[in-house]
């Protein structure tokens, strides 16, 4: 599914125009990136939670240079499904 | 499904200058249950909702696998299952590792492993392996390794000892000689197989011959102590005229104007001796006790080259010949004088190789004590050490 099917589902259930449902999709993405920003994790209930934790630096090599590269921490997302939606999809006809 | 009503109400309030309708909150319930419904409508379908500048929702097939309960331990079978899993978009990650945005890979230069050192067998003379032949090859008889007493370790530098260690009942073995009486192990298997052969009378003869070769470095001992005690304790008055024929030949002997021959004048302060090192003992503390002067201590090295190894560390049960000190340690003779310095040459020597730092402190004490050494080891002395001796102005405090 795009973002553009996605959109248009979404108006047509909400009633409203395709434009003011994509708006609301913005700001509903936006509002979590930005909590997850600040280091917050988010919890959609019934859907899962999602927030970030950090990546410790390692060692690693580059095959391109042939060389042993340092490579920084870092913060990365994470994205957990709720029990509810594991089930949900497990019950359901799977794709 | 439910959704957190701050989420709502974050999602309603619009951005300054905007003028979008306020929603319910009823309204923005039903938002967030249809937005993640249909997320959810998306996956059992597609199994992908890509959601523009956010991220992409994906259902990932994991197979069959085997585990354990962790309770029990007991294997399990955990079957093949899609599982949810969601990529942020690049924007998004961004935007969430700012804090580490500034950091980047480095090249990390590993150490190259080296080659260790291949260590050369401690015999310079082994037996040559011949080349493969039809005759048989000649018995090499196998080198016993007899360690030498110890190498002299300065062969530079030439010293005269030859006068004082006659004085002193110095006597040297040759290390053939040791070779001859360090075989025991050999004359007993000859006193044996002529014991077995011969009549009685004679394998015992054979066994004395033996037990006296056994014996025969204790009777060297034996006969060299007393005749170093009767030198030592012989009355000035006989060695003075003896030496200072040697020494001083155009002299009369009544008025010797030479300092080295007034040396035997008087009788030495101290008049020589052994030592055999305790646990404890150590050079400064050696020379206090016997020359009244830890100052001194240079002269016990410099007699003991070849069984001190480091000037700094003397072993339990070595024996220290102690060299004869002719003057009172505050009146020291010209000859004593001359020892020291080239005693305390002998420890910058030492010190050169192994205790760079004080070397040059050595030489300026050598130098104060006679500072004709200069002369005599030019060659061994780099400019370096002649800059520190002159920074440090010996040749004014020399006359002491």
């Amino acid at each position: 599914m795009t973002t553009a099917e996605f959109v248009k589902n979404l108006a047509e259930r909400l009633e409203i125009t395709q434009v003011e449902a994509r708006r609301l999709l913005r700001v509903w993405h936006e509002t979590i990136v930005k909590d997850l920003e600040s280091g917050k994790t988010v919890v959609m209930r019934g859907f899962g939670s999602c927030g970030t934790r950090k990546q410790a630096a390692r060692l690693s090599f580059n095959p391109a240079l042939r060389k042993r590269m340092k490579l920084p921490p870092k913060l990365v997302m994470f994205f957990r499904p709720s029990q509810r939606l594991k089930d949900n999809l497990a019950a359901g006809s799977s794709p | 499904m439910s959704a957190n009503v701050k989420y709502l109400a974050l999602i309603d309030s619009p951005r300054k200058g905007q003028k979008h309708p306020k929603h319910s909150a009823e309204f923005l319930r039903s938002f967030m249950q249809e937005t993640l419904g249909l997320i959810e409508e998306g996956l059992r379908r597609d199994g992908v909702v890509r959601i523009h500048e956010f991220g992409t929702f994906q259902l990932k097939w994991v197979n069959e696998r085997k585990g354990r309960n962790p309770q029990t331990g007991a294997p399990l079978t955990i079957p093949g299952q899609y599982r949810v899993v969601f990529k942020p978009a690049s924007k998004v990650e961004n935007r969430i590792n700012r804090r580490y945005a500034h950091l980047k890979a480095e090249i990390v230069e590993m150490p190259q492993p080296q080659a260790r050192p291949v260590i050369a067998p401690p015999y310079s003379s082994l037996p040559k392996i011949a080349p493969l032949s039809d005759t048989p090859p000649e018995r090499v008889p196998i080198p016993i390794f007899i360690r030498p007493p110890y190498p002299p370790r300065l062969n530079r530098i030439r010293f005269d000892f030859a006068e004082e260690e006659e004085e002193n009942g110095y006597q040297e073995i040759e290390v053939g000689e040791l070779e001859d009486v360090l075989t025991p192990a050999s004359v007993k298997a000859v006193a044996q197989e002529e014991e077995s052969s011969l009549p009685r009378k004679s394998a015992s003869r054979v066994r004395w011959y033996g037990s006296f070769l056994m014996l025969f470095p204790l009777l060297l001992l034996l006969l060299v102590t007393p005749i170093r005690e009767s030198e030592v304790m012989r009355p000035a008055s006989e060695v003075a005229p003896k030496t200072e024929v040697n020494l001083n030949p155009t002299n009369g002997s009544s008025k010797p104007e030479n300092g080295v021959a007034e040396d035997h004048e008087k009788p030495p302060a101290f008049a020589g001796g052994k030592h055999q090192v305790a646990p404890g003992d150590n050079l400064w503390q050696l020379s206090d006790q016997y020359y009244f002067d830890p100052y001194l201590w240079p002269n016990i090295y410099r007699m003991n080259t070849t069984v001190i190894g480091d000037p700094d560390v003397l072993e339990p049960q070595e024996e220290l010949t102690l060299p004869i000190l002719y003057g009172p340690h505050d009146q020291l003779t010209p000859r004593d004088r001359h020892n020291l310095a080239e005693g305390y040459f002998l420890v910058f020597d030492h010190y050169r190789q192994t205790k760079k730092h004080l070397a040059p402190f050595a030489l300026w004490a050598a130098v104060r004590f006679d500072p004709q050494i200069l002369e005599t080891h030019s060659a061994l002395i780099t400019q370096e050490e002649l800059a520190f001796l002159k920074a440090h102005d010996v040749n004014t405090v020399a006359s002491r």
